[in-house]
């Protein structure tokens, strides 16, 4: 049974487990911890987690290229186990993103309105919702507030051919929740992550349920947070196998074409 | 299997229904039951939102004659006859098997000061009752290195300091030796296997911050810690289970 292992303080074995919210190197606004791709790549390799999706927190915070680089040479670094999203500035809209698709590890953009000091429904975001619209590519957002949700409730039809993925939405609070059961039914390109999974004890098996485990991804946000409760909790949650499989990895696996 | 005692467990309706979260203490029990946690410090809902003296007697009523439940109060400084002078405070929690308090000076809008609340934490700390209290029912992290410099002989208790403690946790464990930190929200990347080098694993307390925060969480990030058995059974259990011997009421 996919959990036992963790209450027995023992690694993960023989379940695919992603990371579909992960990210690389640190911000000044407190102190971060193992922070640099090896150390992250660590963590996942003694808990047994296969791989993870990475975006730098640089490239969220004081420069978008260098942290897109930086994200770039980690992916080329572990291969088939650190992924990539590129991050994507309002304020910079004029990149071109073909270089890093390029590149096989790297597997969709990232949106972190808030640090960038915009909104997601921002204008200036359009030529890469076009992009991954047009290419069929996941889109990882920073959703905080309901009205995060809202925003990309309205990205999913205006972007039927990109797949949205509300970070942090699945836990955040049984409001956040709500929205996400609303736009499920008209929306079947949206799906959501578990980071901040120390949301209360019921959450998971909530969140499964309402949005379907099939629309539910593992997702940690290392090195903001340790990954140990989240995966755990996940793990050791009261759905079946079959479900935690799917959240676990499976769903990932899909979404970003592993 | 690792065994535990949960240290910062809420029970009661709060002001915040969530859906799909636990009902009441028998799904609490069950729950657990799943995690090997033999038992549970627990507080009053009714205690921290409207009355606290209403709140403890609902605590002690909902948990009746169950060994699996630690009874926790709230206090505060008297006023009056409106709240137990500590004598009488003391010898009610005697009588009611509490074993440890918990403060909401930010709730209740109450002083921590010794001219406000120096007569009750003395006495707290006469009788080694430790004392938690929230990060977030302080003004800041100056606010508890004063309440653990004014009070050296009280042992507190901090509860839910943040993943973003670091730079403010670090000094004040350094300087405070009168200090422990519940670990339910220490969820720095490897933040147990960090702390219990850099500091001491007899500083940090098993908890669940249940309701706003998981068990399942709390106890995974120990479970799956980088640390020795020794430090995941003090923190699991060792640590507040010595705090709670040490009582003398």
């Amino acid at each position: 049974m996919i959990g036992e292992n963790v209450l027995r303080g023992k690694p993960f074995d023989g379940v695919f487990i992603f990371d579909i919210h992960a990210h690389l190197h640190q911000t000044s606004d407190f102190q971060m911890t193992h922070t640099a791709p090896e150390d992250v790549a660590a963590t996942m390799d003694k808990l047994g987690i296969s791989g993870g999706c990475v975006s730098s927190i640089l490239s969220i915070h004081a420069d978008c290229r260098l942290g897109n680089r930086l994200m770039l040479d980690a992916v080329t670094k572990y291969p088939g186990r650190l992924y990539g999203y590129v991050t994507v500035s309002p304020h910079d809209n004029g990149i071109d993103l073909d270089p890093f698709f390029a590149h096989p590890g790297v597997k969709g953009l990232k949106v972190h309105a808030a640090f960038h000091r915009a909104s997601i429904d921002d204008a200036r975001y359009d030529p890469f919702f076009e992009y991954a619209d047009k290419k069929g590519l996941p889109v990882l957002f920073h959703a905080w507030e309901i009205a995060d949700i809202l925003h990309i409730a309205k990205l999913a039809a205006r972007y039927p051919g990109a797949k949205l993925i509300i970070g942090h939405g699945a836990m955040r609070t049984w409001e956040v929740k709500r929205e996400v059961k609303k736009k499920k039914k008209k929306y079947e390109n949206v799906f959501a992550d578990t980071t901040v999974a120390v949301a209360y004890d019921g959450a998971v098996e909530y969140a499964a349920k309402q949005l379907g485990a099939d629309r539910l991804c593992y997702g940690s946000d290392i090195p903001f947070y340790d990954c140990r409760h989240v995966v755990g909790k996940v793990a050791t949650s009261r759905l079946s196998d079959e479900a935690k499989e799917k959240i676990l990895g499976g769903n990932a696996r899909r979404i970003l074409g592993l | 299997m690792l065994e535990f005692i949960d240290a910062n467990c809420r029970v009661g309706r709060g002001p915040v229904q969530r859906e799909g979260a636990l009902e009441n203490t028998d799904a609490l029990l069950s729950l657990m039951d799943d995690f090997n946690v033999k038992q549970a410090v627990v507080y009053h809902a009714v205690a921290q939102y409207s009355d606290p003296l209403l709140g403890n007697s609902l605590l002690v009523n909902e948990t009746g004659d169950s060994p699996r439940f630690l009874r926790q109060w709230a206090v505060q400084p008297r006023v009056w006859e409106l709240f137990p002078a500590p004598a009488e405070l003391l010898a009610q929690m005697k009588e009611n098997d509490v074993c440890s308090v918990r403060l909401f000076p930010a709730q209740y809008g109450h002083s921590l000061k010794r001219y406000a609340a120096g007569e009750l934490l003395d006495a707290l700390g006469e009788c080694r009752v430790p004392v938690f209290i929230s990060l977030d029912q302080l003004k800041d992290w100056d606010a508890l290195y004063g309440l653990c410099t004014d009070y050296p002989a009280v042992r507190f208790v901090l509860c839910r300091p943040g993943y973003r403690c670091l730079r403010r946790l670090v000094p004040i464990l350094d300087a405070c030796g009168n200090l422990w930190v519940e670990t339910s929200d220490l969820l720095m990347h490897d933040g147990l296997k960090d702390l219990c080098r850099y500091q001491n694993a007899e500083k940090f307390i098993f908890g669940s911050g249940i309701p706003e925060a998981s068990l399942a969480a709390a106890a995974s990030q120990l479970l799956l810690s980088e640390i020795s058995d020794e430090e995941k059974q003090l923190i699991a259990a060792g640590n507040i289970s010595r705090l709670l011997s040490e009582v003398r009421l």
